[in-house]
């Protein structure tokens, strides 16, 4: 069938249903490529989450401090008593733990259990049994029946055991005989054990007061306590003290011996507040010099020019940290900080031409005429002029893209000490929320300067990972002079997932800290 | 599903009706690919970042206009981006090649595989501005626009690309005969 047709009309009948199955793996491809999309996507929710985690542990971590300060001075000094022991062996003397609120879970039923500790001799166990209590009571201090024990060290053989048991159901009815008071004697010293018990609420509460200030105070951190108060509290609504004064028989001890031994506890103490972080709140101004840098080849321009020469430029970061002590080697560190970064690509020939020469990665402030970059050799090959009117600039020397990004910092990390003297060392993890401030794209050739416009696919938000050291000197109690190099690595800093550029920056972090 | 189903599927990422999208249209979309591309491997390439572009910017599909035609349009932008952005283009000797008005011609039953390869064989600017003129039906100024050349431009590409066509069916008439 010969037909007479113009070109157009030929080519526009015959495509006009024009309808072509592609291949299968074309929509593999798709849906592969929409796969990793949203694993991409994941990142930051990920991200966000381990900030709530470590947000909500220093929470944690900083309301557990406050809740423990009283508790504390016994922790800390338990090891000094213990050693006090150790030294003096040949005295002849009564060792009395009191756990003021050693707090034993109570039943419903008002089941009452019994902490017999009957390894008082191994000092170790004091020590534990120690901190056992006090961890009890912070998770227990209100619905717990606190049940005392008392060890008492005498020529090494255990000579008393007093538990005080209380049922709280019986106390409640105000009927101190049905309270069972056990006191056990093993030795010929015939230790007498008065349990009273204090059945009025304002007694008690004067008892209670009274044997936490003692307790606090003298107990734990005194050896030769002779008077031992036995707290037994139960839950909010019976409160229940007992005060078992104990008539210690032998209590000869020499007063030198006593003095010493003083002297020692209270040197102890004075260590322990020492190494106890006090100024827990760090304030550190630091300015660094960064590096720009990627981990492959790629351009976040063009990607035409991936195999372009590329080189990463030294800026400044500054900024201002903030510490926080969680103990004497683990601080959680944060702050922001201002990061300029630059980084530029060489290789390349300028022109001007129409806007669809355009670089993709880069949104042009002109868009009539603009300066079109390309690799060098490109316009030797078009000079037929087939594609774009892209008239060549005469410019010295080499010509360069800068893309200048400048970012607000806003770190989270966690710092852990290795060394602490004079001189220390931390080692530092963490993530940085990176808010995009700055970005620009220029072109340079010798004297020739121009800025192309913005970079089109930085994402406003974006993440970082940091790894580092950190190295102080103490110039003073109060302030360090602190080195820090950095490798911080950027998780998404591309809204484009198919840029092969992989930014990092590297810096020293430089600057003085306050302790306050 | 109705189309307004697969929209809203679409705007919500959903899988399936990505799925049913694709179904439906790569055919249609794929036929612009080849059109446009130089080749099937290209084509294919191109109509899957067209897909991608399709499925990322869903949301931003006001449903006034038609949805075929929208789509359309990106799949026409994407393999644009990538052609007029072409840094080593077929070097043509321009001179050889005369502009051609709208000639008739003979249609002998042309195989459409083959109105398709002398198509594709064009170079990239030729075959675009024939292309978007002559079967998609945009108007020169459009075209400029688009590619970033002049009114002008535009039309002696296209004459040109008449021109080459032209020579390769005469070329096929007096071969098939």
């Amino acid at each position: 069938m010969k037909q007479k047709k113009n070109i157009d009309q030929l080519f526009k009948e015959r495509f006009a249903e024009h309808e072509v199955t592609p291949p299968a793996h074309v929509w593999e491809n798709i849906q592969a490529q929409l796969l990793e999309k949203k694993k991409d996507r994941v990142i930051i929710p990920l991200w966000w989450k381990v900030a709530g985690v470590a947000a909500a542990f220093v929470l944690l971590f900083t309301l557990g401090n406050m809740f423990n300060k009283s508790n504390n001075s016994i922790v800390e000094e338990t090891p000094s008593l213990e050693e006090g022991i150790e030294r003096t062996p040949e005295i002849k003397k009564d060792l009395e733990v009191n756990t003021n609120e050693n707090a034993i879970q109570v039943a419903e039923t008002n089941e009452v259990e019994i902490l017999d500790d009957e390894d008082s001799l191994e000092n170790h166990t004091l020590s534990k049994n120690s901190n056992n209590t006090t961890e009890n009571s912070v998770n227990n201090s209100k619905t717990g029946l606190a049940s005392t024990v008392k060890k008492n060290k005498q020529k090494n053989t255990v000579t008393t055991q007093a538990i005080a048991i209380v049922d709280p159901a019986i106390i409640s009815e105000d009927l101190p005989p049905s309270t069972s008071a056990v006191a056990q004697n093993n030795t010929e010293n015939k230790d007498a054990f008065v349990a009273p018990i204090n059945s009025t609420e304002t007694a008690r509460k004067d008892a209670l007061a009274k044997n936490k200030n003692k307790t606090n105070t003298e107990a734990t951190t005194n050896p030769q306590l002779k008077e031992d108060p036995i707290i037994t509290p139960r839950t909010e609504d019976a409160v229940v003290i007992e005060e078992v004064p104990l008539k210690e028989t032998k209590a000869k001890k020499s007063i030198f011996d006593a003095i010493e031994e003083q002297k020692q506890i209270e040197a102890k103490e004075a260590l322990a507040e020492k190494n106890t972080p006090q100024d827990r709140w760090e304030i550190a101004p630091n300015i660094a010099p960064v590096y720009y840098n990627s981990l492959n080849e790629g351009s976040s321009i063009d990607p035409s020019f991936s195999d372009n020469s590329q080189s990463g430029d030294v800026n400044i970061s500054y900024g201002i940290g903030v510490r926080y002590a969680l103990s004497d080697r683990l601080k959680i560190r944060s702050g922001i900080s201002n990061v300029d970064l630059s980084y530029s690509t060489g290789g390349l020939e300028l022109g001007d031409g129409p806007i669809s020469a355009a670089l993709q990665g880069v949104n042009y402030d002109n868009a009539e005429s603009i300066i079109v970059a390309q690799d060098q050799g490109t316009f030797a090959m078009q000079a037929d002029g087939t594609f774009g009117d892209i008239t060549p600039k005469s410019t010295t020397g080499e010509a360069f893209i800068n893309q200048n990004i400048s970012y607000y910092e806003v770190p989270l990390e966690l710092s852990y000490t290795l060394l602490n003297n004079t001189f220390g060392i931390d080692v530092i993890g963490g993530v940085s929320t990176l808010i995009l401030g700055d970005n620009e794209v220029s072109v340079t050739a010798g004297d020739f300067n121009e800025t192309l416009g913005s970079a089109n696919n930085l994402s406003g938000v974006s993440f970082a990972t940091n790894v580092g050291l950190g190295f102080h000197y103490k110039i003073s109690r109060k302030f360090k002079f602190n080195v820090e190099p950095m490798f911080k690595y950027q998780l998404n800093p591309y809204t484009d997932s198919s840029v092969e550029f992989q930014p990092y920056y590297v810096g020293v972090y430089t600057g003085l800290s306050f302790k306050f | 599903m109705t189309l307004d189903e697969l929209i809203q599927g679409c705007k919500r990422k959903d899988a399936k009706a990505q799925g049913e999208l694709y179904k439906r249209y790569s055919g249609v979309l794929f036929s612009i690919c080849l059109r446009y591309s130089p080749n099937q491997v290209e084509a294919e390439d191109n109509l899957q970042d067209a897909f991608i572009t399709i499925f990322n910017k869903a949301e931003q599909f006001k449903d006034k206009g038609s949805f075929e035609g929208w789509i359309k349009r990106i799949t026409v932008n994407t393999v644009l981006q990538k052609y007029r952005k072409q840094k080593v283009f077929a070097i043509v000797d321009e001179a050889q090649i005369e502009d051609t008005a709208n000639e008739d011609i003979i249609d002998t039953g042309l195989p459409l595989d083959y109105l398709l390869r002398i198509i594709q064989e064009l170079p990239d600017r030729y075959r675009l501005v024939f292309t978007m003129y002559v079967m998609d039906g945009y108007s020169h100024k459009e075209i400029g626009e688009l590619i970033g050349i002049s009114d002008g431009t535009s039309k002696s590409n296209l004459a040109r690309a008449r021109g080459i066509l032209k020579t390769k069916i005469d070329d096929y008439n007096k071969n098939s005969h």
